[in-house]
């Protein structure tokens, strides 16, 4: 899937939108990027929940995993979002609620990998860094979904501009979008799953020989 | 029935426990005031000047950094046995809504203390004061429910200050973000209708944060 996203996304036919113009192939990188992240931090604290009621010790590896890609995600989110805006707003940060939502959100998980890093025994980090992470989750719903549509913003999709709507999207760039949501979600479904297993080799071998 | 009584009977001693240990200890309440009224008095003589939507914007760092220094403590000022005979007094719902309770009264102390001194030194910028004390008093609701579970949780990562500061400020800069728009609906004393649906925002919010703090204290609670 994403051999057929990262060429269209770079050569398909794309709609002419004013303001937009050829910057709408960001669509295929950029607006992934934070679906991926929703999805992969929904997981970890899907996993950190039912940690919480099962207190089996690979929840909480799991937790950790999807939080990491996550915030991996996120960061390239903010990156693509920045390097589009430097040239379509002129400023690689103008202070849009969403560029502020999102680093908002990216601290959130930061502290988490500052909590989790900060305990030496397993358990009682499973525990905490579990009831943090659901708790920075249920904060992160308001600051994505609610706040950012409070102000104005210059955002696609808001205040009037050419956004991902159903007016503005047609069909060639759906036949990408789409594809490209589902593929990169997938990419860092996997990319957690051998992150748990790289974590879960090098605690065996470390019990193996100390 | 009987049970309920009972723990509001429970949750009442406690706070009553909570104000007397603290009042015993009145240099440490008396340094958070000062730390207060001092953020207040290096702010105005580095702006002379407050207007408005800076007055706004210290007040709410200032609150912002003081509480997170007043709750920070609040679970790292009980020695171990006190808190093993509080635990066995107490269910963990009780324990909780206790320090919350206690703190959002020491918030809304700090609140006028810092009011007090911005108004004397800053003077008074709001059009309608009365509305913002009320906005600041709900937010305060959501703000010690936050930050009591965040202190909750870096108490049991051997309470570290920077911890402390680390993972509250970005899960209460959405109340913050809601506090400080409405305290500028204040400012310019706009109708209260223009604000309603902020209003309703905060108050939505306040429940969310009080709601997953009740449901996850638990699970901090037992070692």
């Amino acid at each position: 899937m994403l051999s057929l996203v990262i060429p269209m996304g770079w050569m398909g036919e794309v709609p002419r939108k004013i303001i937009l113009n050829e910057s709408i192939r960001n669509l295929y990188f950029h607006v992934p990027m934070w679906f991926g992240m929703i999805f992969l931090l929904a997981a970890s604290a899907w996993h950190s929940l039912v940690y919480l009621r099962h207190r089996k010790l690979q929840h909480d590896d799991w937790a950790d995993a999807y939080s990491v890609v996550g915030l991996l995600f996120g960061t390239l989110g903010l990156s693509t979002g920045m390097i589009w805006a430097q040239f379509t707003w002129g400023a690689w940060w103008s202070g849009d609620p969403k560029q502020n939502a999102s680093a908002i959100a990216l601290l959130m998980y930061l502290a988490y990998r500052v909590l989790r890093n900060s305990f030496s025994q397993p358990e009682t980090r499973a525990r905490v860094s579990a009831v943090y992470n659901l708790f920075a989750f249920a904060c992160l719903i308001p600051l994505l979904f609610i706040l950012p549509r409070m102000t104005d913003s210059l955002h696609p999709g808001n205040g009037g501009n050419p956004g991902f709507n159903s007016y503005d999207l047609d069909g060639r760039m759906r036949v990408v979008f789409y594809p490209a949501v589902i593929a990169f979600t997938l990419l860092g479904f996997w990319l957690s799953n051998v992150y748990t297993r790289l974590r879960r080799i090098s605690h065996l071998l470390q019990d193996r020989y100390s | 029935m009987n049970t309920t009584l009972g723990s509001l009977r429970t949750l009442l001693s406690l706070i009553k426990f909570e104000l007397r240990s603290e009042w015993r200890q009145q240099n440490v309440l008396a340094g958070i005031f000062l730390y207060a009224a001092t953020a207040v008095f290096v702010a105005y003589m580095t702006f002379r000047i407050l207007p408005g939507p800076t007055w706004v914007a210290v007040y709410w760092l200032i609150m912002l950094f003081s509480s997170t220094h007043a709750i920070g403590r609040s679970f790292g000022s009980s020695s171990g046995v006190r808190l093993l005979f509080e635990q066995s007094l107490a269910a963990p719902g009780v324990y909780l809504a206790s320090k919350i309770m206690y703190n959002i009264f020491l918030l809304v102390l700090i609140h006028l203390l810092t009011c007090l001194c911005m108004l004397v030194w800053g003077g008074n910028p709001f059009q309608d004061l009365v509305r913002f004390s009320w906005v600041a008093v709900v937010g305060h609701i959501g703000l010690s429910g936050a930050l009591t579970l965040i202190a909750a949780i870096s108490r049991k990562a051997s309470g570290q200050a920077t911890l402390m500061v680390v993972l509250s400020f970005p899960v209460v800069m959405p109340l913050m973000l809601l506090l400080i728009r409405l305290s500028m609906h204040a400012l310019d004393g706009l109708n209260p209708e223009a604000g309603q649906t902020y209003m309703l925002q905060l108050l939505a919010l306040d429940l969310l944060i009080l709601s997953t703090a009740f449901l996850l204290f638990p699970y901090l609670w037992r070692d």
